[in-house]
């Protein structure tokens, strides 16, 4: 195996790496924006929140497996406060109040983060089971990083089960496709959201605890990746778990890839992709709604 | 059985309905008749729950039901078939069923999926298709077949002839017609005037945003004045 091969096969799996988390974070996004017509800014301050929780209690136990479990919990909580009290109310006010009620949010969770966890960049262990690198053809590789892209592969399986398989995915598909016939069937759309909005807020904050090791954490690194995955539900398809699954792989690949071969122009290929995606195919990659 | 007193209704600023009364007798198919844009679907979504009504009243077996969210009121017993049929095109056809399946309101559980299925012969060939790869008759079936599986105290129908051809509206008048026969309660909104007469106990024309005429089928077939007059026949 000559280096330059093991090279990119090394960026080959950051890129993978970096997608899993776009997808954790993404899909949560993707599916409220889909199924509740709501655009929740705020999303990325709850994947900092989760990376947050995560490093307390990392810090408090001194195991990785505490923060990795409690900070989706702990942000589901903060997720369903913010939909009893906010959100519910916001369902019917549009976009723009939408939008801007969220921003806002962002505002409120960065001064949170820095009144209770300081300015100052943190940092996470990996843990014991996956630190340090792994070895295959000749390349190493960190383990806690295939952890990462196998727990990606592993969510989108189940989420995929769940979706196609279980009465509650039929209930979710029904609601995304004709939110008021579902309801002519009896179903409470209303409760149907509620718990899609509180398993995207897990999964964002799963995110967050799963970057941290790789990431630092900060306060700014919520608003940081909102863009990208905010990218990623364009390109996707609104709604859609294949769309969210494919938009992540494309700016992941694009970003990592991009930094290595292109540095200067790195940070404009993702939205000559966006836009590209606008022009050709404006309801994206894989609209759950055909 | 489903008495709806005063209705007004309409969006916004628009007022489509004001002081429509009707009621749907137990084991009777009322026929509610009006020109386009009378605001036949608008009545209907409103007795849905799906369109909020500014005055007056709906009950199900004297219950009150107004103001109540749109699955509560499928869950007490009604079962709407939507003009535009509705069927969710991400569900396979049996997921439709199913999902309708779910909700079995108190009391004796009649129809099942089996009988949908022998009631329909054409959906059991087409379990495994999605929903947007039906035809229009067969969306139809589905959507009616949906509402039986909810065991509904009474079917709400919206155009169900709508776009559909004459052969196929043929097959579904005899399925409405054996439903009927089954002493379940309907009420079905229809321009098809042969159609709504020929399988309704009592017909409603809604016209102005309130009951223009009621009365009985036979009595509107030969009065062509009240047909022109409301109707346009
Ligand atoms: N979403 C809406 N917003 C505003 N006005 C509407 C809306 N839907 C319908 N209308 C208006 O309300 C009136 C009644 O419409 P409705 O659809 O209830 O009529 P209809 O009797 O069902 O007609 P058709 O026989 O064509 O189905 C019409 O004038 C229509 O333009
Ligand atoms: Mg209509």
């Amino acid at each position: 195996m000559t280096d330059t091969m093991a090279f990119w096969i090394v960026q080959g799996l950051h890129g993978l790496q970096f997608s899993m988390l776009l997808f954790l974070l993404s899909v949560g996004l993707t599916v409220i924006f889909g199924l509740l017509h709501f655009v929740n800014l705020a999303h990325g301050a709850l994947y900092a929140l989760g990376a947050f929780v995560s490093f307390s209690a990392v810090k408090l136990t001194g195991s990785y497996w505490a923060g990795f479990l409690l900070a989706p919990v702990a942000v589901a909580i903060a997720g369903m406060l913010l939909y009893l009290g906010l959100i519910k109310r916001m369902r019917n006010a549009g976009p723009m109040n939408q939008v801007l009620i969220t921003f806002g949010l962002i505002f409120v969770f960065l001064d949170i983060f820095r009144i209770f966890w300081g300015d100052i960049a943190l940092g996470v262990e990996e843990p014991a089971l996956f630190s340090g690198p792994i070895e295959f053809w000749g390349i190493k590789y960190s383990a806690y990083r295939l952890f990462v892209i196998g727990l990606g592969i592993f969510v989108l399986g189940v989420l995929h089960l769940i979706l196609s398989r279980t009465q509650i995915g039929a209930m979710i598909r029904a609601g995304v496709d004709n939110e008021h016939m579902a309801a002519c069937l009896g179903i409470n759309v209303e409760k149907v959201f509620f718990i899609v909005f509180c398993v995207g807020c897990a999964l964002a904050g799963l995110a967050g605890a799963v970057a941290a090791p790789i990431l630092s954490v900060y306060p700014g690194m919520g608003t940081e990746i909102l863009i990208p995955a905010l990218i990623v539900v364009v390109i996707g398809g609104l709604g859609s778990l294949k769309g969210a699954m494919a938009g992540s792989l494309l700016v992941g690949f694009i970003q990592t890839f991009g930094a290595v071969i292109a540095p200067q122009i790195a940070s404009v290929l993702v939205y000559v992709l966006l836009a590209g995606v606008l022009i050709f195919r404006p309801a994206g990659l894989f609209p759950a709604r055909s | 059985m489903l008495e709806v007193r005063d209705l007004h209704t309409g969006y916004g600023e628009t007022r489509v309905i004001h002081g429509l009364d009707f009621n749907v007798e137990q084991g009777r198919v009322l026929g509610i008749l009006g020109r386009n844009g009378a605001g036949k679907t608008t009545t209907l979504k409103s007795v849905m729950g799906l369109i909020g009504i500014t005055k007056g009243s709906v009950k199900l077996d004297g219950q009150e039901i107004t103001g109540q969210a749109p699955y509560h009121i499928a869950r007490s017993g009604i079962a709407f078939v939507p003009e535009t049929r509705d069927i969710f095109a991400s569900l396979t056809v049996l997921e439709n069923l199913e999902l309708a399946a779910r909700v079995t309101p108190v009391g004796a559980r009649d129809w099942t999926l089996e009988r949908v299925l022998d009631f329909f012969p054409r959906l059991g060939e087409r379990l495994q298709n999605g929903g947007n790869q039906l035809s229009g008759g067969e969306q139809q079936m589905l959507a009616i077949g949906r509402a039986l599986l909810m065991n509904p105290r009474v079917l709400v129908l919206d155009e169900p002839t709508e776009g559909l051809a004459p052969i196929i509206i043929k097959q579904i008048h005899d399925k409405l017609m054996d439903l009927k026969r089954d002493g379940l309660t309907m009420l079905l909104v229809e321009q098809n005037f042969g159609f709504a007469t020929s399988l309704a106990d009592d017909i409603c024309i809604i016209g102005r945003g309130t009951a223009a005429w009621k009365g009985d089928p036979a009595e509107l077939r030969k009065d062509h004045d009240l047909q022109s007059q409301w109707l346009g026949v």
